[in-house]
């Protein structure tokens, strides 16, 4: 009887529990490091990406020759600050050339992809 | 839609700047030559810099006169909407983030939420100004249809640009209205008879100035 419990605590916990690094299907992105927010936060279909796309197209880590190692389970705020004082990208300008170029590069050649218009990133909740 | 937004923001919008700015010197020349009929030409009047100052310095006063003197509120609520007409669109966030993505270079902004009062006070100032303009009959009897248009024209890219910020409506449609609109009315300012509301009030000043002395 007890070991029945016991299998049926494990099955659930193998059935339901993510494993470690598995990722959610979906990024609210709304770093605390800006500060008070200006615009609503952005939700990110992460597995909609990763499912479609290399992971190495946005997760980076340059080596000494520039060779990208990948930088999956690191935060982009990690390397990219809110306000750099070497005049490296800023963490905004880093989601919005990453997310906004490859949107408006799918789109111009007709494809379906995310937003390249403010409200269609930043959308309020109704 | 997606090419129409890469074309209103790509090369219509150099259209639009440039015209903007040939519009400003054509208006300029224009200026200087029918200030000059009554001298001897464009040139002299232009290089006569004493002359020409005078005469702005005599408009600018005529003006403060209005503002401080017999219609302050009305100076007022003239100020608000010319600040705003240009404050609003040169220092916010969204623009200037744009012209740092696409040309590296960019104004202070100031945070979204100072444009969305200024930008409420615009509208304001322009229905306030709209309503004078049909309800009181001196000035109803001098404006034209281009003035009303006026109202109109800077009015709506200000209207869908806090509609578009409040995301009410569809917003795509209204995104791209906004810059349809905005760009025409960067190709109209040069043309737009500057002065046009302050004029008739100034020259109105002027003749009780001088029926006075
Ligand atoms: C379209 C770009 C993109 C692709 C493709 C992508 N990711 Fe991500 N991923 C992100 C972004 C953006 C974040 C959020 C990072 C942050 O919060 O700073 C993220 C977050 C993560 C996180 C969580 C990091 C954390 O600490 O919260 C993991 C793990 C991750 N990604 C792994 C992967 C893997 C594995 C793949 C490939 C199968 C992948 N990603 C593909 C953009 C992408
Ligand atoms: C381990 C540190 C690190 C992490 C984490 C990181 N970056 Fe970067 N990123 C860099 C470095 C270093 C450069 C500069 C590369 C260069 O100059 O060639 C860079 C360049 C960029 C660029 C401009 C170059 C280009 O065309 O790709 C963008 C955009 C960018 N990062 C976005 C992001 C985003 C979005 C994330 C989070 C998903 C992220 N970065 C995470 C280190 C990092
Ligand atoms: C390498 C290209 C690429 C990058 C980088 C990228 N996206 Fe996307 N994005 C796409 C594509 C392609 C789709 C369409 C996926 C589909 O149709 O299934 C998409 C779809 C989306 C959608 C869903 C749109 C919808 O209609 O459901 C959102 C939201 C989105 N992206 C946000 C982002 C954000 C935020 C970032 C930056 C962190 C980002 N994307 C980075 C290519 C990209
Ligand atoms: C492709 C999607 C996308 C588009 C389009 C986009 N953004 Fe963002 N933006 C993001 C993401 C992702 C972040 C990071 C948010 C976070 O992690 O807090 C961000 C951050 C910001 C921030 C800093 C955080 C804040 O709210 O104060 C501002 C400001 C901002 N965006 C303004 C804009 C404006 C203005 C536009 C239109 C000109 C725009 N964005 C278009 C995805 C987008």
């Amino acid at each position: 009887m007890k070991c029945t419990k016991l299998l049926a605590v494990l099955m659930f916990f193998i059935a339901f529990v993510p494993p470690a690094f598995s990722q959610e299907p979906e990024i609210i992105l709304n770093h605390e490091e800006f500060g008070k927010h200006q615009r609503p936060a952005v939700i990110f279909p992460h597995e909609a990406h990763s499912t479609k796309i290399d992971c190495l197209r946005c997760h980076h880590d340059f080596d000494a020759y520039s060779n990208n190692r990948g930088g999956e389970g690191q935060q982009c705020v990690n390397c990219h600050d809110v306000h750099p004082d070497d005049g490296s990208l800023s963490l905004q300008e880093a989601f919005h050339l990453q997310c906004k170029e490859c949107h408006e590069t799918f789109r111009f050649q007709g494809k379906s992809a995310g937003g390249t218009m403010c409200g269609e990133c930043h959308i309020r909740k109704k | 839609m997606d090419k129409l937004y890469e074309f209103l923001v790509g090369p219509a919008l150099w259209a639009a700047f440039t015209l903007f700015v040939l519009g400003l010197v054509v208006r300029l020349a224009y200026f200087c030559g029918a200030l000059s009929k009554e001298r001897s030409g464009f040139l002299h009047s232009c290089a006569d810099l004493k002359w020409v100052f005078g005469s702005i310095i005599g408009k600018l006063v005529a003006i403060k006169n209005v503002m401080s003197g017999s219609q302050p509120l009305w100076g007022i609520i003239l100020f608000l909407f010319h600040a705003c007409l240009l404050g609003v669109p040169l220092f916010l966030l969204a623009h200037n983030m744009l012209w740092e993505e696409a040309y590296s270079m960019s104004l202070p902004s100031l945070p979204d939420s100072v444009c969305d009062l200024l930008t409420v006070v615009f509208i304001a100032a322009n229905a306030v100004l709209l309503a004078a303009r049909i309800v009181r009959t001196e000035l109803r009897r001098i404006s034209t249809t281009w003035d009303y248009s006026l109202h109109f024209l800077t009015g709506v890219p200000f209207v869908a640009g806090f509609l578009a910020y409040h995301q009410i409506g569809p917003y795509r449609l209204i995104l791209i209205l906004h810059i349809i609109f905005a760009e025409i009315l960067l190709i109209i300012i040069p043309f737009s008879k500057p002065g046009h509301a302050i004029h008739t009030i100034v020259t109105g000043k002027l003749k009780q100035l001088q029926s006075s002395y």
